[in-house]
C-alpha cells in the first residue's frame, strides 16, 4: 500500500570508538528490505539483538500477510465472516490500532478495502484495463471498518460477507515498534531501523549527535524539509508517479470513499511517537489532503505531516515536532495547534 | 604471418570456450590445499605470485595468471615460464581498441595457452537495502525506491555478450567492505553461493575471489572453511550445466547499446523489474533482426540506415524510445516548452524521445512494462520482487528453459507465467536437484505455475509431456 519514499538518512558521526561500534544488518520482509544499524560497545551483543528483532518482524510476518496462505491473517479472511475467530495477540492489536484511525479519519484509513484494492492490481500493473464501475459497485459492499467487530480479548469478526483486511498501511510500522521493543529488551538503545524507505524509526541518537536527522521526501527539489528524530518515526506515502513514456498506471494507493485510485499532486510525511502511528498516518494524510490532514493531525499529540507538490506547493502542520524547510517559497502554508 | 598465428590463436581460444558457465577460483595465498580435495583443477593467481603458481602446479592445479594489461609478454613469459594454462588479461582502465589489441599480442605470443579477457565492472549481486555504512559510521541512503534494490550482474553479461558477437564472457568482482565495524570475515557461503548462480543463470564464466579468510582455512584444514567450500562447489556443480542445445533469450524489448556508461543504468532498471530484452548493436540493427520485438530503446546515436529501420519498426506498430538520443532523423520532434518526454506517432506505432531515464529508478521500467501488449510478454512473475528470470528458447525446438535467481536468498513463493503451452514442468535447484514436477495451468497461451520454494537458484525445464530432460541432470 505504501510506496513513499524518504530520500536520505544521515548522520556525519564523531569518530569516537562508540562511533566505530555499530552493526548494520539487512533482511527481506514483507515484500521490502528492512535494515537495521545499531551501535553498542559489545558488537556480538548487538549483532545478536538485532537477529532477534528481525525474527521477530518475520514472525509477525507469519501472522499479518496477506500473501501467505497459512497465515493468521489469511485463515481471518477466510472464516471470520459472521463467525467470530480467535485471532494471535498482535493480530488482534494491529487491527484495533487501525480501527482507531479508521475513526479518526472518518473512513479515509480503512484496511477493509482489500477486495477494492486486488480489483485494481492487474490494473497498477498494466495487466489489464481499469475494473469497471459495475465490478466496483458489485464490491463496495465489502469495504467498510465499521464491519469489522473487536470482541475482547482475541476475537474478530466481520460483519460482511465478502470483507478482507489488508495491514499494508499499517503492518510494517507495527513490525518496527515492536522490533524496537526487541532491541531494547536486549540492551540496544541507539538505532535506525529502515523499512524500506517508506517507514523509518530512529532510537535513541548517533554517537556525537543530539537526534538523527533525516531529509524528507520532495518532489519539488525546492523546500528540502527535514526532521530531527529521537526515539519517534516518520513516514512517507505518494502515489505512482505519472509515466515517463504516456501510459500512466492509475495509482496504487485506492480511496476506499469511491473505491478508485486518489489523485493528488502531494508527496506526505508523517512524524510520530511510534512507527504504527506514522505508517497509518501518511497513508491517512494523503487521502484526506493538506486541508482536512492538517486539522487531524493538529489534534493529535505529538505528530506533524507536511505535504509537498512537485511544483513546490506545501503546507506543513504540527503539534509537536519540527519539520525544518530549508528554502521557504510563498506558497508554503503553515498550520500549527494551539498550545 | 602475424595474421595466420592470431587466427589459429583465436580458433584454440574458442575451442576452449566452455559451453554455458564455468567458475574459476581466484586464489591469492601463499598455501594451497591439493587440487583433488578441492574438487577443482583450475586455479586463477596474480602472475606476481611465482611461488603460488609453482605451489598450484605442484598441488595438481591448471594455473591461470591474471595479469594487468601493462605487463609486456617478455615479462609475462619470464613469470610462466610454460607452468600455465592460460592468461586472464586485467585491462585495467584501458580502451577496447589498446585491449583488443593486447589481446591479439598475447594470443601470438603464447599461441598454446587460452587468452581470456576479465571484465571487472562486475559487482557482488546482492539485494541493498536502503541505508549505507561505512566504517567510520556514516550513514546515507542508496538511491530511494519503493522496491528493492537489486545489484545484479545481468546488464554487464549482455552488454559483453553482444559487444563480443554472443562468446560467453568472463567477468569478475570485489566482495563489498563489510558493513559493520566488526573484523572483516568475508562473504557468507550464501554470498558465494548466489554469485555463482547468477553467473550461472546468466551464462556467463565467473572468475571468483576466494575471501583470505577462506583460502586460510582451506589449506589449514578448517572444517567451517570446508562446510563454506562444500556449498560453493554445489552451486558451480548446478550452475556448470544447463542443458544442451540451449538458444537465445526471450526478448520483448531490444536496446540499442551506446557505451557502457550510457547502457548499463536503463538496462539494469530493465533487468531487475523482469522486462525481458536483448541488446543489439547499431550495425546490427536490421529489419529481421527486430521484426519479433514490441519495444526498441535507442540509447545510441543513430546513423542514416538505422534512423530509417527505427521508422519502419513504428510503422509496423512498434515503439521507439530515444533516450537522449540523437541522428540523422527523417521526423521531427515539436517540443517547444523543453519538455522530458515528446511522443511522436509514426503508422501504427510511435516513437517517444525522453531525456533522461533515471529521474525515478522503478518508474522506467514501469513504464516499459505498460508499453508491452500482455498478450505478447514473454514471462512474467508476481510476488517476486527479489528474484530475477530469464527465459531461453532452445534451438531446433518449443522448449523452454528458464532460469530463476533470488537475491533475498530465503526461500520464496514465487509465481511463474511463460508464453507459450507446456504441459511438462520440471524445476531443479542446487538443493534438490533435478528434478520435480511442478503443477501448471495453460490459458491465453500462456503457461502458469509456482515455484514453491526457490531459495537462490532455480532452472526449469518447460517442454511438451515426455520430452527428455538432459541424462547428465537426471543422474544429478
Amino acid at each position: 500500500m505504501l510506496a513513499g519514499l524518504i530520500c536520505l538518512v544521515l548522520t556525519s558521526t564523531s569518530f569516537s570508538s562508540l562511533a566505530n561500534s555499530f552493526v548494520h544488518k539487512k533482511k527481506y520482509l514483507m515484500g521490502t528490505v528492512f535494515d537495521i544499524v545499531a551501535y553498542g560497545e559489545s558488537l556480538p551483543k548487538v549483532s545478536d539483538a538485532i537477529d532477534r528483532a528481525f525474527e521477530e518482524m518475520a514472525r509477525l510476518d507469519d501472522v499479518m500477510s496477506d500473501y501467505k496462505a497459512d497465515s493468521a491473517l489469511s485463515r481471518l479472511n477466510r472464516s471470520a465472516h459472521f463467525q467470530a475467530q480467535t485471532v494471535p495477540p498482535d493480530l488482534y492489536r494491529v487491527i484495533e490500532e487501525s480501527l482507531k484511525y479508521s475513526r479518526l479519519s472518518a473512513g479515509k484509513f480503512d484496511i477493509s478495502v482489500g477486495p477494492v484494492v486486488n480489483l485494481w492490481k492487474a490494473a497498477v500493473r498494466g495487466q489489464a484495463a481499469a475494473p469497471s464501475a459495475a465490478e466496483l459497485n458489485k464490491l463496495r459492499h465489502c469495504v467498510g471498518y465499521q464491519n469489522i467487530k473487536l470482541l475482547p480479548p482475541d476475537k474478530v469478526e466481520f460483519a460482511s460477507p465478502c470483507l478482507q483486511i489488508d495491514l499494508g498501511a499499517i503492518g510494517k510500522g507495527y513490525a518496527l515498534d515492536r522490533a524496537v521493543q526487541v532491541l531494547r529488551s536486549q540492551g540496544v538503545f541507539n538505532a535506525l531501523l529502515d523499512a524500506g524507505g517508506s517507514s523509518i524509526y530512529a532510537m535513541g541518537k548517533p554517537p556525537g549527535q543530539s537526534a538523527w536527522t533525516l531529509k524528507l521526501s520532495d518532489p519539488s527539489k525546492k523546500l528540502r524539509p527535514k526532521v530531527m528524530l529521537l526515539d519517534s518515526s516518520v513516514s512517507t506515502s505518494e502515489q505512482t508517479p505519472h509515466s515517463g513514456l504516456g501510459k500512466n498506471s492509475p495509482g496504487h494507493i485506492i480511496d476506499p470513499e469511491g473505491g478508485v485510485p486518489l489523485q493528488t499532486a502531494f508527496d506526505v510525511s508523517v512524524v510520530a511517537k511510534t512507527a504504527t502511528a506514522s505508517d497509518a498516518l501518511s497513508t491517512t494524510m494523503l487521502l484526506m489532503g493538506p486541508e482536512r490532514g492538517a486539522q487531524l493531525i493538529n489534534q493529535m499529540p505529538e505528530t506533524a505531516a507536511i505535504w509537498v507538490s512537485s511544483n513546490g506547493e506545501s503546507k506543513l502542520a504540527s503539534s509537536g515536532p519540527q519539520i525544518l524547510i530549508a528554502n521557504r517559497v510563498p506558497s508554503l502554508t503553515e498550520t500549527k495547534s494551539k498550545p | 604471418m602475424l595474421l595466420c598465428k592470431t587466427i589459429l590463436a583465436m580458433a584454440l581460444f574458442l575451442a576452449a570456450t566452455p559451453s554455458w558457465s564455468k567458475v574459476f577460483i581466484r586464489w591469492t595465498e601463499p598455501s594451497v590445499p591439493p587440487a583433488t580435495s578441492l574438487g577443482g583443477d583450475e586455479l586463477v593467481v596474480p602472475l606476481q605470485a611465482k611461488g603460488l603458481i609453482a605451489n598450484a602446479r605442484e598441488a595438481g592445479y591448471k594455473v591461470y595468471v591474471e595479469v594487468p594489461i601493462s605487463k609486456s609478454t617478455s615479462s609475462i613469459r619470464a613469470a610462466v615460464a610454460g607452468n600455465v594454462e592460460g592468461i586472464f588479461l586485467d585491462p585495467g582502465e584501458a580502451k577496447q581498441t589498446q585491449i583488443t589489441h593486447a589481446l591479439a599480442e598475447l594470443r601470438v605470443a603464447f599461441p598454446g595457452l587460452t587468452v581470456r579477457v576479465v571484465d571487472f565492472r562486475g559487482q557482488q549481486p546482492e539485494l541493498k537495502g536502503q541505508l549505507v555504512t561505512t566504517r567510520n559510521g556514516i550513514l546515507q541512503v542508496s538511491s530511494a525506491t519503493a522496491q528493492p534494490w537489486i545489484s545484479s550482474n545481468l546488464a554487464l553479461i549482455r552488454f559483453d555478450q553482444v559487444l563480443d558477437r554472443g562468446r560467453v564472457p568472463l567477468y569478475s568482482f570485489k566482495w563489498n567492505p563489510p558493513e559493520s565495524s566488526q573484523p572483516d570475515q568475508g562473504p557468507e557461503a550464501a554470498d558465494y553461493r548466489l554469485a555463482v548462480a547468477e553467473a550461472g543463470a546468466f551464462h556467463a564464466d565467473l572468475m571468483l575471489s576466494l575471501h583470505q579468510e577462506l583460502q586460510k582455512g582451506l589449506w589449514q584444514k578448517n572444517p567451517a572453511a570446508w562446510a563454506t567450500f562444500a556449498e560453493i562447489k554445489r552451486a558451480m556443480t548446478f550452475s556448470a550445466h544447463a542443458a544442451d542445445g540451449v538458444g537465445k533469450q526471450d526478448a520483448n524489448v531490444g536496446i540499442v547499446i551506446g557505451d557502457y556508461e550510457s547502457t548499463y543504468e536503463p538496462v539494469n532498471l530493465l533487468a531487475r523489474h523482469n522486462i525481458p530484452f536483448r541488446m543489439l548493436r547499431t550495425p546490427d540493427l536490421k529489419t529481421a533482426a527486430i521484426e519479433n520485438l514490441d519495444i526498441l530503446v535507442f540509447l545510441s546515436s543513430a546513423n542514416k540506415e538505422a534512423a530509417l529501420v527505427i521508422e519502419n519498426f513504428a510503422s509496423n506498430g512498434g515503439v521507439v524510445i530515444l533516450i537522449d538520443s540523437h541522428g540523422p532523423y527523417p521526423w521531427r520532434f515539436d517540443n517547444p516548452s523543453g519538455q522530458q518526454q515528446v511522443a511522436h506517432k509514426i503508422g501504427r506505432g510511435q516513437i517517444i524521445q525522453l531525456g533522461d531515464p533515471s529521474g525515478d529508478p522503478d518508474s522506467f521500467a514501469q513504464d516499459v512494462r505498460r508499453l508491452i501488449d500482455n498478450s505478447k510478454i514473454s514471462i512474467s512473475l508476481w510476488n517476486a520482487l527479489t528474484t530475477v528470470a530469464v527465459s531461453y528458447r532452445k534451438t531446433d525446438s518449443s522448449e523452454k528453459l528458464v532460469e530463476l535467481i533470488n537475491y533475498a536468498q530465503e526461500p520464496l513463493s514465487v509465481q511463474v507465467q511463460v508464453k507459450g503451452l507446456f504441459s511438462s514442468i520440471r524445476f531443479e535447484s542446487p538443493e534438490n536437484g533435478c528434478c520435480t514436477s511442478v503443477a501448471g495451468v495453460q490459458h491465453e497461451g500462456y503457461t502458469e505455475f509456482v515455484i514453491p520454494a526457490l531459495t537462490v537458484a532455480g532452472r526449469v525445464h518447460l517442454s511438451q509431456r515426455n520430452a527428455s530432460v538432459p541424462q547428465t541432470m537426471k543422474d544429478r
